[in-house]
């Protein structure tokens, strides 16, 4: 004789099993359909959040990449009755002296009306030296960067998109154009290709009007440097260097705040996990209520079919038998919904990739993970309706109406 | 042959339970075409449950060819019903969404025998009970008797000793009737299956080789030769 707990049934094949749930299912096909609502939006978002994370994460490593992510930015904040400075000869000596920079340049940051021909515009100024356009990676759409020899010469290069509104019909700004900032005259030596603001840049270089830091004075209020851009050396430890190059640029007139590449990085991915969480969470009550849509559907079917039931184990179905077919049922349809989640999810996070012109990339682990924690759901919450299925009386069940 | 010895069914708590077998007995020996017949509330649908396997005797024995029928499992239950008891309803229970000879087929499913096999031995009986031509209809395309074919066919498929029949005219209209209880009979010679059939309509219950009448929970007639 045998227990109640051991798989003692007849062995009805797996493959059968499925294959009549379908059945069953497609029976009952429009309350099927409501029940794979709630499990096909919680695996939609988790699949959605998954791939959405991933691309997010490329999308900021790629932020980092013309830049590197070994960057420090320092930055002045006035001290009480100061101006805010850092020296620039220390900027500059910095690569010799400290060890693990690799190297740095100073740049200071202020707005001005420019004024092209019969067109001006308020844009940014920064005072540069040559050693930044390596330091960034600046790519020349045309012409050339400001160069050591500029120092002190009324010459100036032009982000990609102050170009563009400095240029009117027939008169492009290109090199060789003149620009009036303030009372002196810049003659444009370079455009600017099109640069995507990244986190560590004191500025959006793109709508920028960049000049040579020596003779800066004549169109800035404070031209002596107000940032320091570093890098270090790769496998550089970031925290004792940015304390060593904080201890070298310190000076009374300002509070040094430094922050690298690697805090903001740590930043946006502490903001991403803050998201990621919402969306599981959210994915994960929708999988709930899912599940609770699924109980439902399963309870009023067994409720409904007690005369099927009935004759089934009447026939020779054990109570194994009935359970595994109401679990395979719940399964089926929870795994229904998460199919349909998958390719739901992946239809938002491909149109999010394209609004946000992210290039698409699937973290493929989610294609078995989106149906593989519905049909676990569904197994969940069938326990109880099969349990129940397989606790009818044979008798009761089939004389039920 | 299938036995019960003294067998009692009583309903409710011990101290006031109501009884609605007593001690009954009696054999049915293999290949009978037998009726049980009474009126309702006389104790035949339990006595059929209980020869059935889908209900236990409160006291006494059900041995089956010289083995007794312990149900104390229900596994084991649906073991013994699905290898040696073949069950024809009143009202069919067919399920509508499967076709005919997928109805004939399930309980070889609970067998785990394979598809090809399961359509091959449910046509087989198909043709048996005469519904070549239906094998691919659904419950709702076929008539009545028709449907209590597909039953019949159903409980016959997986080769048991004895088909438990409850009212199996009960639905039909009398020329059906006739037609359903000649192919019982028919089957129960060319197959050499025993037939017990649970009625309390007594012209039915006359067509049979033998009668045994169940009032109130006791038997107060088994007789034999057709009357």
């Amino acid at each position: 004789m045998t227990t109640g707990l051991d798989r003692s049934g007849s062995g009805v094949p797996l493959g059968e099993l499925v294959a009549e749930a379908l059945g069953n299912l497609y029976a009952q096909r429009q309350r099927s359909a409501l029940a794979l609502l709630g499990i096909m939006i919680g695996a939609a978002s988790i699949v959605a959040m998954l791939t959405i994370g991933q691309m997010a994460q490329l999308e900021t490593l790629k932020l980092f990449k013309a830049m590197g992510v070994n960057m420090l930015q320092i930055h002045a904040m006035p001290a009480p009755n100061a101006y805010g400075i850092i020296d620039r000869r220390t900027i500059e000596g910095l690569a010799a002296s400290e060890p693990s920079v690799e190297a740095a340049a100073p740049l200071t940051t202020d707005r001005s009306s420019v004024v092209a021909g019969k067109t001006g515009a308020d844009l940014g100024l920064v005072a540069v030296t040559a050693a930044l356009q390596p330091l960034m990676g600046l790519q020349m759409e045309q012409g050339r960067f400001i160069k050591a020899v500029d120092d002190g010469n009324l010459v100036a290069v032009v982000g990609a998109s102050a170009a563009q509104t400095l240029s009117t019909p027939g008169a492009p700004i290109a090199a060789g154009s003149q620009v009036r900032i303030k009372d002196y005259v810049y003659t444009v030596v370079g455009v600017l290709g099109p640069h995507v603001q990244n986190a560590l840049d004191p500025t959006d270089l793109d709508s920028a009007v960049i000049i040579p830091m020596g003779g800066a004075g004549r169109v800035m209020p404070a031209p002596e440097p107000s940032t320091a851009m570093v890098r270090l050396r790769a496998g550089a430890d970031v925290k004792a260097a940015g304390a060593r190059v904080l201890k070298a640029l310190a000076n009374p007139t300002a509070t040094l705040q430094l922050v690298s590449a690697q805090d903001i990085i740590k930043t946006l991915n502490a903001q991403k996990a803050i998201h990621s969480r919402l969306l599981t969470a959210i994915g994960a009550i929708s999988l709930l209520v899912g599940g609770i849509g699924v109980m439902n559907v399963m309870l009023m079917g067994v409720m409904e079919r007690r005369r099927e039931i009935g004759l089934r184990a009447a026939i020779g179905a054990t109570p194994r038998d009935l359970q595994a077919m109401f679990l395979i049922e719940a399964a089926t349809l929870a795994f229904v919904g998460g199919v349909a989640g998958l390719l739901l999810g992946l239809f938002a996070a491909f149109a999010t990739a394209a609004v946000s012109r992210w290039s698409f990339s699937l973290p493929l682990y989610v294609v078995p993970l989106g149906p593989g924690l519905a049909a676990l759901v569904g197994l969940v919450f069938g326990v109880y309706p099969a349990l129940k299925a397989s606790r009818l009386d044979p008798i009761e069940a089939l004389r039920a109406e | 042959m299938l036995q019960l010895f003294d067998v009692s069914k009583s309903y409710g708590p011990a101290d006031r339970s109501t009884r609605v077998l007593s001690e009954v007995t009696f054999a049915i020996p293999a290949g009978a075409f037998c009726a049980i017949v009474g009126p309702s509330g006389s104790g035949k649908s339990t006595l059929m449950n209980i020869m059935g396997l889908l209900d236990r005797p409160t006291a006494g024995r059900v041995v089956l060819d010289g083995e007794p029928m312990d149900i104390s499992s229900p596994d084991e239950a649906a073991r013994v019903r699905n290898r040696t008891i073949g069950f024809v309803f009143q009202s069919f229970h067919l399920l509508p969404r499967l076709t005919a000879w997928e109805n004939v087929a399930l309980p070889l499913l609970y067998r785990a025998t394979p598809r090809g096999e399961r359509k091959t031995q449910a046509l087989e009986m198909l043709d048996q009970v005469g519904l070549s031509d239906r094998v691919d209809h659904r419950p709702p395309e076929l008539s009545g008797g028709q449907r209590q074919r597909v039953a019949l066919a159903r409980a016959l498929v997986g080769r048991p000793k004895m088909i438990l029949a409850d009212e199996p005219t009960g639905s039909l209209d009398s020329v059906t009737a006739g037609e359903v209880m000649a192919l019982f009979r028919d089957l129960n010679q060319r197959l050499g299956v025993t037939v017990v059939m649970v009625t309390h309509d007594r012209e039915l219950a006359a067509s049979c080789e033998r009668r045994i009448e169940v009032l109130d929970g006791r038997i107060v007639s088994d007789v034999a030769g057709v009357a």
